[in-house]
């Protein structure tokens, strides 16, 4: 059994589970439908992302409520908050943090096993298809929410041929507590 | 009120005696930095607050003699909110909304903890 997110019922104080095969295979058909009714594979490649994105700025909420953790203090935090504690919440895998810049502002998420891609296989002509892109998108709505704006791309890919899944994640900016309305209102 | 919670906000950090840098007041401060208030009681009422990380503020007015309510208004966020406004899926982050089942709910709740029968007023504000 997988834990995967909202699945629709209410009043459910724990996280509701999905099977795993039919969220792998529900993705799976998502990306072929999305192949093919855009037919170019770098928009197939940003529609993914944009729907992960729509995903991560609802998905924080829930994470924030279930998970009950204060703020991180800094960059290095929220990476080992999303790998050690988010990912495996809903996922039900764990990621490895590594990698880190000198200046801390970017790092690797490094996973091992990928219940998106479970039974995938990427024929050649898709090559550049970043099949699990929706997890960037998850991950860069979510700390978007959070007032952090990163980056989030796949450098290694299992089904490109690579032995792990890495995401590196690289922080843009940390946003400062801004007044939203203008004096003169 | 937002003007108001948010400079109250900005008060607090800047006295946060726990904090190693001490930010003048009216410097911009990076969001979730420093401490927040929980709460503060007028004459007339009392204003409980809390802030999620994610920036939803959630204010409960009371009467004066309330005891701390920061528990209730968190399993008000984990619960109701969480569970009938970000669970929606015409829900905007953002943007105003109304649900009657939010509503609902959160009538529910209060009314169990006793806090139904003064005047109350609940907002939830980005």
């Amino acid at each position: 059994m997988l834990r995967s997110g909202p699945t629709g019922a209410r009043n459910a104080p724990a996280l509701e589970q999905i099977n795993a095969e039919v969220f792998t295979l529900t993705y799976g058909s998502i990306v072929r439908q999305l192949i093919s009714d855009y037919e170019d594979i770098e928009e197939v490649n940003k529609q993914l992302e944009q729907m992960g994105y729509n995903m991560g700025i609802r998905l924080v909420d829930e994470f924030l409520a279930k998970a009950k953790i204060s703020r991180c203090s800094s960059f290095r935090d929220t990476a080992e908050v999303v790998a050690k504690q988010a990912l495996p919440m809903f996922l039900n895998v764990s990621a490895n943090v590594t990698n880190w810049s000198p200046d801390q502002t970017e790092c690797s998420l490094v996973l091992t096993d990928n219940p998106l891609a479970d039974f995938v296989e990427l024929p050649d002509e898709y090559r550049e298809l970043r099949y699990c892109n929706v997890l960037a998108g998850v991950v860069r709505g979510a700390l978007e929410m959070v007032n952090m704006e990163v980056e989030c791309r796949w450098v290694s890919d299992m089904l490109r041929g690579d032995d792990c899944y890495e995401l590196r994640l690289k922080l843009k900016e940390h946003r400062d507590e801004k007044f939203p309305y203008k004096d003169d209102d | 009120m937002f003007g108001l919670i948010w400079t109250l906000g900005n008060f607090c950090a800047t006295l946060d005696p726990k904090d190693p840098s001490k930010p003048q007041l009216g410097t911009p401060r990076k969001i979730g930095q420093g401490c927040k208030f929980r709460s503060f009681t007028t004459n007339n009422y009392k204003c409980n607050f809390l802030e999620v990380p994610s920036g939803i503020k959630l204010v409960l007015n009371t009467h004066r003699e309330a005891p701390d309510l920061s528990d209730v208004l968190q399993s008000l966020y984990d619960d109701i909110f969480v569970e009938y406004v970000v669970k929606n899926p015409t829900y905007n982050p953002g943007q105003p909304f109304t649900s009657e089942q939010f509503m609902n709910a959160l009538n529910a709740f209060l009314r169990q903890n006793g806090l139904l029968q003064q005047q109350q007023i609940m907002q939830a504000a980005v």
